[in-house]
């Protein structure tokens, strides 16, 4: 059984190992701190100076990475919250994301920005967010997340062999969850790269259910209680890939598709992936695609408070009955 | 045996919460070895054992800890046997423990919840159900094995469970007021009236007020100043019925002093603390009284000397958007006021009109010794000390 921290942890000590090039920059990543969430531990001792603990400095730390990739090298940036990103804002989109193309030839620019994201543990307003919807439709710049069914490992690989900048967003909540583990009812696969979570020979799901990795949990456990209590059988998508949306799996014979996401309402991961399957299953839909999302307020420090604004396996079962009664 | 306490793993959180258990109830671990896994607000911490030991959890994984707080014992071989540990699990993701487990012994068939308990209504043998061949049984499933025979009404009826989950339980404090108010309604025939009042000099006054005092002074606050400053020409609203409150020997006792209690909630249940002779004492000690009695509602308890003796009762309603309320009588007064937060209205002026500031005063009071008639002189006396503050505070000090 390993954790995700401990397995993105690994995935990391492999790939300095492996690859010269690497370099690995942030806030406290050195060791005895080894990061905020201890995702870099032990990184500073085995590979010295391809490690470094920066200034508080976002936008520094995101440009000097850029640099390290442009002029040759590999970069992998950790953002310690990924809300903190919003000051790396300018040099991801208009330095790192821009000097793929804008010198009359096509440059790789092999930089990881990972952001440590989502909420659901107390941490409050800015401490909790997920900025990706920021980040959607900049050119030059894919979006990935981490989740419980895709070995970091190939992620990264795949990450720097796109030869552009990457956001790659790790929801707290999995650091202390396991890899590969899936509730006691449904098996998964991986299809094309995109974990299809199904329930073995139940023939055609009620709703295929589309997510990214934080919310794996929360929608499992709502697909769970629909299946149990309210004899709804879903099926759920989780790529690991979030912009661009990625070609997603098994809708063909769909009834009824739902998009789960933890970002607040308005211009949402969840809208992008409707918009890309709308032309793709118009004869079959029988009704809009539901979009799930936190509410459109500032994420409250209160738990209790917190809980009724991000999405929750209540608010997610309540959605898909609603949408298929 | 070693107590195993939380260590101080930073100076800003007061409490952690208890990710994961790296080691098992009953293990033998050793010192130096991670044993447990706590998260701060901002990191996750392993914490290693401080001793050898057989390792006895006291807390379990999800629970929040406090720094200093014992976790585990570690208990060495002289100490008592551990049992052993069944059936733990170390992923930290309880099922809802009333969603029943797929039976095991059947090939990983999926039985719905709808369609176990129309199985059981009827008696039906689970081997004839997995004979059906299918991964998932729903009701339907079920039904067709009745012989498409119409499911007893029975069976759809589920018995109100005695689970402890359906209820809401009362906090202490709110029980005592449910004490309160049922004796009120019982006792007491109460009538309303409200009246509108101007509020927009006195908001003003309040906020300079504030200022030079160096205290929070606002609408409640001059509310109470002013109802105290009514017991000589009112006593029959401050007094206390007496004890036989029924026919011809009908007596209240007058009150000495214009003690005003006044509501507070912040969510932790509603107290009424009273401001002692609300009449004779500054706007700066009002102030600092009620000041206090939030600070106690949001952050202590108060004692019952806070809460006793009241003449009259100040309640607030003051959330935006509240038009009127009608208070509850307290036993052992005659009547009661309500406050509403202030509003902006648009009313005649001149021959134009203007914005002002309005808000509700409302009052409940005992028929029995008071009429309506008392009631609106009352309630226009009260507005018009608001109505023209700076008068009635240089008369009553």
């Amino acid at each position: 059984m390993t954790r995700v921290s401990e397995h993105l942890n690994q995935a990391l000590h492999d790939l300095m190992e492996s690859d010269p090039s690497v370099h690995l920059l942030g806030e406290d990543v050195g060791d005895p701190y080894g990061g905020a969430f201890k995702v870099t531990r032990g990184l500073s001792g085995r590979f010295g100076s391809r490690v470094r603990s920066t200034p508080l400095s976002e936008g520094a730390i995101a440009g000097v990475g850029a640099g390290l990739a442009l002029a040759g090298d590999k970069a992998i940036v950790e953002i310690m919250f990924a809300d903190f990103v919003a000051l790396a804002f300018d040099q991801i989109t208009n330095f790192a994301a821009k000097s793929t193309s804008m010198y009359g030839r096509p440059v790789p620019v092999p930089l990881v920005v990972r952001c440590p994201t989502g909420g659901n543990r107390g941490y409050g307003p800015t401490h909790s967010q997920n900025p990706q919807k920021h980040f959607i439709g900049v050119p030059g710049l894919s979006l990935f997340e981490m989740t419980p069914f895709h070995d970091a490992g190939e992620l990264f690989a795949r990450m720097f062999g796109l030869g552009r900048p990457c956001l790659f967003f790790e929801d707290k909540v999995l650091y202390t969850r396991q890899m590969h583990r899936v509730d006691d009812l449904f098996r998964y696969e991986l299809v094309d790269d995109v974990a299809r979570v199904y329930l073995d020979g139940a023939g055609r799901p009620d709703c295929t259910l589309v997510t990214h990795g934080g919310l794996v949990h929360r929608t499992l456990d709502a697909m769970r209680a629909l299946l149990l209590e309210d004899e709804l059988v879903c099926e759920l998508l989780v790529p690991a890939q979030l912009y661009p949306v990625p070609r997603l799996p098994g809708l063909e014979d769909a009834p009824h598709v739902c998009v789960v996401d933890d970002g607040t309402e308005g211009g949402t991961w969840a809208a992008e992936v409707a918009t890309a399957l709308y032309p793709r299953l118009w004869d079959r839909l029988r009704r809009p695609i539901t979009l799930v999302n936190s509410a459109d307020r500032v994420i409250p420090a209160a738990p209790h408070l917190e809980r009724e604004v991000l999405v929750q396996a209540d608010s997610i079962r309540a959605a898909v009955r609603e949408a298929l009664s | 045996m070693t107590e195993f306490r939380v260590p101080k793993l930073n100076n800003n959180d007061t409490s952690y919460i208890l990710v994961e258990w790296l080691a098992g109830d009953g293990q033998q671990v050793r010192d130096g070895e991670p044993i447990v896994l706590l998260e701060t607000s901002k990191a996750t911490e392993e914490v290693e054992a401080p001793a050898d030991g057989v390792l006895r959890r006291l807390v379990a994984e999800g629970a929040e800890c406090e720094p200093g707080q014992v976790i585990a014992r570690l208990l060495g071989s002289a100490d008592e046997p551990v049992r052993e540990a069944a059936g733990q699990t170390t992923d930290g993701n309880p099922h809802g423990t009333d969603t029943p487990a797929p039976p095991g012994d059947a090939a990983g068939v999926v039985v719905t919840g709808p369609a176990r308990d129309l199985i059981e209504a009827h008696g039906i043998a689970m081997e004839r159900v997995y004979a059906l061949g299918r991964k998932v049984i729903r009701r339907s499933d079920v039904e067709e094995l009745l012989g498409g025979q119409e499911p007893s009404p029975a069976a759809d009826d589920a018995p109100a469970a005695g689970d402890d989950a359906q209820w809401i339980t009362l906090s202490r404090a709110q029980q005592r007021t449910a004490e309160v108010v049922e004796r009120s309604r019982r006792e007491i025939p109460a009538a309303f009236t409200a009246m509108n009042v101007d509020v927009t000099e006195v908001l003003s006054l309040a906020r300079d007020l504030t200022r030079k005092l160096r205290a929070l002074v606002g609408l409640p606050e001059m509310v109470v100043k002013a109802t105290g400053g009514l017991l000589d020409r009112f006593p029959m609203f401050f007094a206390e019925p007496g004890s036989d409150t029924r026919g011809p020997g009908l007596r209240a006792r007058r009150a000495v002093t214009a003690d005003v209690g006044v509501t507070v909630d912040v969510g932790q249940g509603l107290f009424i603390p009273v401001v002692r002779d609300a009449g004779n004492r500054t706007l700066a000690e009002i102030a600092a009284d009620l000041a206090g009695f939030r600070t106690t509602a949001l952050s202590g308890s108060f004692r019952e000397r806070d809460l006793r003796g009241g003449a009259i009762t100040l309640t607030l309603h003051t959330h935006d958007g509240i038009v009127f309320a009608v208070p509850i009588v307290f036993p052992g007064q005659t009547c009661a006021l309500s406050l509403t937060a202030p509003r902006s209205e648009v009313v005649q002026d001149g021959t134009g009109f203007a914005v002002r500031k309005t808000a509700t005063l409302g009052l409940a009071y005992d028929h029995r010794y008071i009429n309506g008639r008392d009631a609106a002189e009352f309630l226009r006396e009260l507005r018009t000390a608001l109505e023209s503050p700076a008068r009635f505070l240089t008369e009553n000090g």
